[in-house]
């Protein structure tokens, strides 16, 4: 059953697949909807989008596009840090929720959501409609110091220990998100059950304004640690001999996917899957060099999320479902059949 | 100028005392073993060497500079280090493993000098395979292909620290092992630190042998005399006749 050498498709041809994934996701995504606009249209509102009618060009540009270019960069986004803490802990099942990104997160939307009218009425007015978004990014980053601490020790971090610490802080942010849950209204417990299925469809220019560059950022910088988490799969000690500053490469590897994944849940929600299947998925056919597994992981995960976030919209339309449902919908299956497929080999 | 000096070093890890006053001078193109029994403390002053286990007392210099005072990555052109065991998290390959040993190099140059290796090593053959398909002993040799890289085209002192690398070997991979580093030392100036069990072993290729027990050292010198009757008896427990090979090394045979 083992293979003799590895078989792995040449990393062009993978880039080059997903360019043409991306392209084709691009186009599902913006030719589907109420308003009829088909790909002949999409290149010619792309071409001269003064040409077009009104109707058209305020759906393509003001709906369309800033929903396409959110859902790539998150799915982007949850892929790459899940590469970058999959990497770091040496584990294929670690995910950015496993730092307590996304349960602090949802603790802190969940608080905006059932207290933004009472206890916390001075916050909601103070940020207006960045209310629940803000306080989402900022529980996110907060959890993850949290754990930080709890595993710091004399200026090193015990991995094993803020995975352990993660863990713990999820179970109180979970727990405490439960209380809420509790005490809201009927309306209130509406917006928050649709707010942990995640959704793209109020993606607006203003939201990428606002998280857009920290997600950049955390997939610019991403192919930086690249090197080193190659090391790192040696161990941390032998990381140490090779040269590369360990702490360093620690620190760097939960900021940027704390900051990115941070962004992202704020303005969609709770997306599930993306970060734990795309690497995992991604390294049986790229292998596991990060050289090539985190530029690939960031173009699969955007593709799988504007592809399911399209399928999401015309399965029910003309409603939509949540695209964090969707996703563990299709994701979960799909992840289990592979698991019975592969049996041996990480 | 000493490669390694070692002066009067006290290591303590919780309430246990691990190492105390361990004393010890490695010059170029040196090779010594450092031998004792299990928990003697070898593995801990090798990893308190390589700048894992933060040490109380003493000092540890490093090329004539103090241990603290290097910075990791200009450390790791002159020395490197193979621990007892490495796990590998990912399947990677056996190039992808030992071209982590190769930075600076172009892909060609790193080709090359990762063929040349694993073929000194007689793996030549694994270069694509997968780490988690390979046999233990396997595994070893692309690790310490990797060691080697690290080092191979630094100019200058190198210092290797190296674990029992060959403990899952057979005894013609060790001797293949041995003879290289061998080589490496006398041809190269490579200077070589390595925890070795195999007693004969250690006499056949070694320069000079460092007796551990209970976190001392007990004897530094000539295997002819450290492999002594009453010296292995006392700090293994160990009875054992020593032969005087003509090649001029002692050789110990357990006692049935």
């Amino acid at each position: 059953m083992a293979t003799d050498t590895a078989k792995r498709a040449p990393a062009s041809l993978i880039f080059m697949v997903l360019a043409a994934l991306a392209v084709l996701a691009a186009l599902f995504s913006l030719t589907n909807g109420a308003y009829p606009l088909g790909p002949s249209d999409v290149v010619n509102l792309l071409l001269e989008p003064t040409a077009a009618k009104p109707a058209a060009h305020m759906v393509f540009f003001d709906v369309r596009m800033p929903r396409l270019v959110l859902g790539f960069l998150t799915g982007a986004v949850l892929a790459v840090s899940g590469t970058l803490l999959q990497g770091l802990f040496r584990n294929p099942l670690a995910d950015p929720g496993l730092i307590g990104v996304s349960g602090g997160a949802a603790l802190a939307a969940v608080s905006v959501i059932v207290l933004g009218g009472s206890w916390l009425s001075d916050w909601t007015i103070l940020t207006g409609r960045w209310a629940l978004p803000l306080a989402a990014f900022m529980g996110s980053v907060l959890t993850t110091m949290v754990a930080w601490r709890v595993a710091s020790r004399s200026g090193s971090i015990a991995v094993a220990t803020l995975l352990l610490a993660g863990i713990a802080i999820n179970a109180v942010a979970g727990a405490l998100t439960g209380l809420l849950t509790f005490y809201a209204d009927d309306s209130e417990l509406r917006s928050l059950t649709f707010w942990s299925m995640g959704s793209l469809g109020h993606a607006s220019w203003e939201d990428l304004q606002v998280a857009g560059p920290w997600m950049l950022l955390a997939l610019l910088l991403a192919p930086l640690l690249a090197k080193p988490l190659d090391a790192f799969a040696l161990g941390e000690s032998v990381a140490g001999h090779l040269g590369f500053s360990v702490q360093w490469v620690k620190r760097a590897t939960v900021v940027l996917s704390a900051l990115g994944t941070g962004a992202a849940v704020a303005v969609t929600g709770l997306i599930g899957f993306v970060g734990l299947v795309v690497p995992h998925l991604l390294r049986q056919i790229v292998g596991a060099g990060h050289r090539v597994l985190i530029p690939a992981s960031g173009l699969a995960g955007g593709v799988l999320l504007v592809a399911a976030d399209s399928l999401a919209r015309v399965v029910v339309a003309p409603a939509e479902l949540p695209i964090g449902l969707m996703m563990s919908l299709l994701g979960g299956p799909f992840f289990l059949v592979l698991l019975m497929r592969m049996r041996i080999g990480a | 100028m000493s490669i390694l000096r070692v002066k009067q070093l006290g290591l303590t890890l919780g309430r246990s005392r691990i190492l105390q006053d361990v004393s010890l001078t490695v010059e170029p193109g040196e090779l010594v073993a450092l031998l004792g029994p299990n928990g003697a403390g070898k593995s801990s002053l090798l990893k308190t060497l390589a700048g894992e286990l933060a040490f109380g007392q003493g000092s540890i210099e490093l090329f004539g500079r103090e241990i603290r005072q290097w910075k990791g990555a200009e450390l790791a052109r002159q020395r490197a280090v193979m621990p007892q065991r490495v796990d590998v998290s990912f399947p990677f390959t056996v190039r992808e493993i030992v071209a982590l040993g190769c930075s600076g190099l172009a892909a060609s140059e790193r080709n090359e000098l990762i063929d040349y290796l694993l073929q000194r090593l007689s793996i030549g053959e694994l270069a694509e395979r997968l780490m988690p398909t390979l046999s233990g002993g396997e595994q070893q040799r692309v690790q310490l292909a990797r060691v080697l890289a690290q080092l191979w085209n630094t100019s200058g002192p190198r210092l290797l620290l190296l674990d029992e690398c060959t403990s899952a070997l057979d005894p013609a991979q060790q001797q293949t092992v041995f003879s290289l580093l061998r080589e490496l030392a006398k041809e190269q100036g490579y200077s070589v630190v390595a925890v070795v069990h195999d007693l004969n072993v250690a006499s056949c290729y070694a320069d000079r042998l460092v007796m551990m027990a209970a976190g001392r050292i007990v004897e530094d010198g000539a295997a002819s005399t450290i492999l002594a009757p009453g010296l292995l008896d006392k700090v293994f427990g160990l009875k054992a006749r020593v032969l005087a090979l003509p090649e001029g090394y002692p050789m110990v045979i357990p006692q049935a």
